[in-house]
């Protein structure tokens, strides 16, 4: 098992290295001058003249991705035009809030989307089934920002249920908390107040960023357990008398998720992603919100910054899944 | 003929291919079916953000454009984006794939090993850095969105190669003494071909719907044009009030994407059975 | 003295497949009589209805099957009066134990073999008072030992691995084992030697016939075999196309069969053959079975009378166990005979 961790770690780092080499190739090649777009836009000549001295780029360009991987190494990504800080300390701010947000979506998504899926296959061609399969299609076709502006409009304009925005209400004080994501630092403090309002404001985001996620593990679940019921040793099961509830639920569905975990990979990434579009609007303050303003004010280094972290958190995440793979299949983890 | 049979008793792949020759067919008749036409651009104050009518079914937009108009004149620009992306991403990944899977050693592994690198970079972040870079505009989003989204062709094509490559009328074609690029450009390429179909029907609903994001975050077209996204981006400032603003060009967005992926969908069933999933 | 009921006593057995092409007829007043303490063969050839019929006494029919008529007795209780739950409950993995086919598709590939052997445990076996951890480890012991007596080399290590790391004759041994877990009356074992090459397959029937002696099982075992019939079971009874057409006491039906179709089965066996035989003509499809005796059709002995023939097991030779479905035997005249 150590064995095929270090194998997967080993595996990722060219992953790694080509992520760095094309947000390298991104920041020196596609704009016109790199040393006008670090810049920004209200540069003066001396300062556009200073940054490409300072950043190297009057030196060859082995030296120059020499010199960005010391930066990145160091996790110096520079400082923001709008914010006027550094990026990297704005990231890590952000940071738990975007993850606050995927992570509960996912889990979301998992929650009902598996369940869904193995009704679904269970009560395969009768109604239950039909409605699953409908539904399915249509989540994964449905815009995001679209959803989340439905969704805005019904449950916070129109009835008044949940907040419009924001991460907690107007006068909520976050907890100073040692992780970051409000709904544990709130229960760490015993602030159950503030975690109830926290909790409300995560509804409408979670629940439209979990959406197409829903669909689309519902889809998976459904046909890996359609398929495992195929399989003899269900039949044999069923004839040593296995009860029907734990077979189902325990025995098929181990069998079944090894696609839906590949897609639950996939999805962690996709909500990242998704989350940018989230975030901005619902005033949510996580990096996806950043990443909107620093393509709104066209503040580069944060864009690269980010391109950067979110890719990061794409390559550890399908490293999870793979030994989640090996957890749960025995059969792969000597392959 | 009886593949078509077979198709269209498929009940989702038939409504999925309705779909997609009704929004084929506003796409090239918009300017005759839309009972506005001039509303691309001309705006009438007097009639802004009225509730869906007999004369206006989908309302009017905050301009007094009339909804249901500019969402019809709007597909045009939907599907020549998804198709000029789509063309463009498989134009680039399919020879790499290709080769990829014709080749062995460091050609093949290298190509595999930036199209992993780009699969594992999350493709709206990229087109979004990318389309900003590039100075944003409809083009740029399209290059964006095209240097993005060939790695999934190359993947496919990549696949397929190899598992042709090894089968007995390669070698056969070999032994004969054809050239390689006749095997991969005569015999390879038409068999490869379902499959890339197949993902080329899902990429365009997938085009469809990055894109409008695109355009709802203003990286796309610029007003007036009567992009989906872009409404629904205008339509933001008059909520709650002009719901049928917000509305009406979603589902839009959503019916089309639903028609290419039930369509994608379906021809993946009845073209390859081994790609298929269990419906 | 009253008589303890059989083990298993089947008669009239009728099944039907709904399939897209129409109602296929699998079982056609099927009979059969499993004494206790004995073991019966059920011999046909591939296709002929065998396996459907361990489904249907396991209760676990494919999608679209019905049980047009009949009964299935198990020691005396009808199974086909019982639901699902019930089945699940009281018969299988508990009173009836059901070894498969195919050891290398049987198992459950993602779970450790304890796992999955405790969970019958867990379900069936009796709990003699005990509760938590010392319930849990009576089991393992009883397990140990169990796999100890199929003669599967460590058992205490055995029970932490997956099925992949077995062999074929191994995975069949433990699924022997799982069978008896529960110290059934009554096994069926479904070609269990099927998938093994002839070296296993000796060593598992020789482990077979020890423990049906030792654990006084009734045992049903279903075959394409005749060897295996030979070797293993006291009686037998042959199976065509879904009809029983004939059953007695095995040294005696191979010794000189009755039915037209046993006769034939025998003169193409291997050792008793001295030219490659076959049977001319080709086994019916349950969706278009002929008329009456399903054999007719091919058999040298065929009148017109066959085609009307109502199946009936009647005597066929000394003593009133051995039965053929024949027009050949007993006193039985066809459908259509006016008076009758």
């Amino acid at each position: 098992m150590i064995a095929f961790i270090a194998r997967r770690l080993a595996l990722a780092v060219p992953t790694l290295l080509g992520l760095l080499v094309i947000t390298f190739v991104l920041i020196r090649t596609v704009p016109a001058d790199p040393a006008t777009a670090l810049a920004g836009d209200n540069a003066t000549p001396a300062q556009i003249a200073a940054i490409r001295h300072e950043f190297g780029l009057d030196r060859p360009l082995y030296a120059q991705f020499g010199r960005y991987l010391g930066q990145i190494a160091e996790l110096d990504f520079g400082i923001s035009a709008f914010s006027g800080r550094p990026v990297a300390l704005d990231i890590a701010q952000r940071l738990p809030a975007t993850l606050e947000l995927t992570m509960v979506s996912l889990l979301l998504a998992i929650a009902i989307g598996v369940p869904l899926g193995v009704i679904g296959a269970v009560h395969h061609n009768r109604w239950p089934d039909f409605v699953l399969r409908t539904a399915s299609v249509g989540g994964i076709a449905i815009a995001t920002f679209w959803l989340a502006i439905m969704l805005q409009l019904l449950f916070a304009m129109e009835l008044g249920w949940l907040p419009l925005r924001g991460r907690l209400g107007l006068g909520a004080v976050a907890p100073p908390g040692p992780t970051g994501f409000l709904l544990i630092d709130c229960l760490l403090a015993g602030q159950f107040g503030v975690f109830l309002d926290a909790l409300r404001h995560l509804v409408l985001p979670a629940a439209t960023l979990s959406f197409g996620g829903i669909a689309t593990i519902a889809r998976f679940t459904r046909a890996g357990v359609l398929e495992t019921l195929q399989k003899d040793f269900v039949l044999y099961e069923r004839a040593a008398g296995f009860g029907r509830w734990r077979l189902i639920w325990i025995y098929v569905l181990r069998n079944s998720v090894v696609a839906t975990v590949t897609q639950i990979g996939l999805l962690f990434g996709g909500l990242v992603a998704g989350a940018v579009v989230v975030e901005s609007i619902f005033d949510w303050p996580g990096i996806g919100d950043y990443t909107v303003q620093a393509i709104l004010t066209a503040d580069y280094k944060v864009i690269l910054a980010v391109t950067l972290v979110v890719g990061v958190i794409y390559i550890a995440v399908n490293l999870l899944t793979d030994l989640v793979h090996a957890l749960i299949d025995p059969r792969l983890r000597s392959g | 003929m009886l593949i078509l049979r077979k198709f269209l008793r498929d009940l989702p792949a038939a409504a999925g291919l309705a779909i997609v020759l009704a929004i084929l067919l506003l796409a090239l008749l918009g300017p005759l079916i839309a009972p506005h036409p001039d509303d691309i651009a001309a705006a009438h104050l007097a009639a802004r953000l009225r509730p869906p009518s007999l004369a206006f079914p989908f309302g009017t937009d905050d301009l007094g454009r009339d909804l249901f108009s500019r969402i019809i004149l709007g597909a045009f620009g939907a599907l020549e984006v998804a198709l000029l992306v789509v063309a463009a991403a498989a134009a680039i990944g399919v020879p790499l794939g290709l080769i990829a899977g014709y080749t062995e050693g460091w050609p093949s592994e290298l190509i595999m090993r930036v199209t992993d690198v780009f699969l594992a970079l999350p493709q709206l972040v990229l087109a979004l850095a990318l389309a900003q870079l590039m100075t944003p505009s409809l083009q740029s989003a399209m290059l964006a969105l095209a240097v993005t989204y060939w790695p999934f062709f190359t993947r496919i094509a990549f696949a397929e190669t190899r598992r042709l490559r090894h089968a007995l009328f390669v070698d056969a074609l070999m032994s004969l003494g054809a050239g390689h690029t006749r095997i991969i450009l005569a015999h390879i390429l038409p068999n490869a071909a379902s499959a890339l179909i197949v993902r080329a029907t899902i990429g365009l609903g997938f085009t469809i719907l990055t894109a409008a994001t695109l355009g709802f975050l203003g990286m796309g077209a610029t007003p007036p044009a009567p992009d989906w996204g872009l409404m629904i981006a205008e339509s933001r400032s008059y909520l709650p009030g002009a719901w049928w603003f917000a509305l009406f060009p979603g589902l839009a967005i959503l019916i089309t994407v639903l028609g290419f992926n039930l369509l994608g969908d379906g021809l993946r069933d009845i073209v390859d059975p081994r790609l298929r999933r269990s419906r | 003295m009253s008589e303890a009921p059989d083990a298993l006593r089947i008669a009239d057995l009728r099944l039907t497949i709904r399939s897209d092409e129409g109602p296929a007829r699998v079982l056609d007043h099927v009979a059969l009589r499993l004494r206790r303490g004995h073991v019966l063969g059920v011999v046909g050839e591939s296709g002929c209805g065998k396996s459907t019929l361990v489904r249907a006494i396991l209760g676990i029919m494919p999608a679209g099957a019905r049980i047009e008529a009949g009964e299935i007795l198990f020691e005396g209780t009808n199974l086909l009066a019982l639901d699902d739950a019930a089945l699940d409950r009281d018969i299988r993995g508990r009173r009836i134990g059901f070894i498969p086919q195919d050891p290398y598709l049987a198992l459950n590939p993602v779970f450790t073999v304890g796992a999955q052997l405790m969970e019958i445990m867990r379900r069936h076996a009796p709990r003699g008072g005990l509760s938590g951890t010392a319930l849990r480890h009576a089991f393992r012991e009883r397990l140990v030992s169990l796999l100890r007596r199929v003669q599967l080399p460590d058992p205490g290590a055995a029970l932490e691995r997956y099925p992949h790391q077995f062999s074929g004759g191994q995975r069949q041994r433990l699924l022997i084992a799982a069978a008896l877990a529960c110290a059934p009356s009554l096994v069926i074992a479904d070609e269990p030697t099927t998938a093994l090459d002839v070296t296993t397959q000796r060593q598992i029937l020789d482990l077979l016939r020890e423990l049906v002696a030792e654990l006084e099982l009734s045992l049903l075992f279903v075959t394409h075999d005749l060897g295996v019939v030979a070797e293993l079971c006291d009686e037998i009874t042959v199976i065509y196309a879904g009809q029983t057409v004939e059953s007695g006491p095995t040294a005696r039906v191979l010794a000189g069969p009755r039915h037209p179709y046993t006769r034939a089965l025998l003169a193409c066996h291997p050792e008793r053959a001295r030219a490659f035989a076959g049977i001319p003509g080709s086994v019916p499809s349950p969706l278009a079975p002929p008329p009456g005796c399903r054999f007719a059709p091919r058999c040298a002995e065929a009148r017109p009378a066959c085609a009307a023939r109502r199946p009936a097991l009647v005597p066929a030779g000394s003593g009133k166990d051995w039965l053929a479905d024949c027009i050949l035997y007993g006193q039985e005249a066809p459908l259509g005979t006016p008076g009758r």
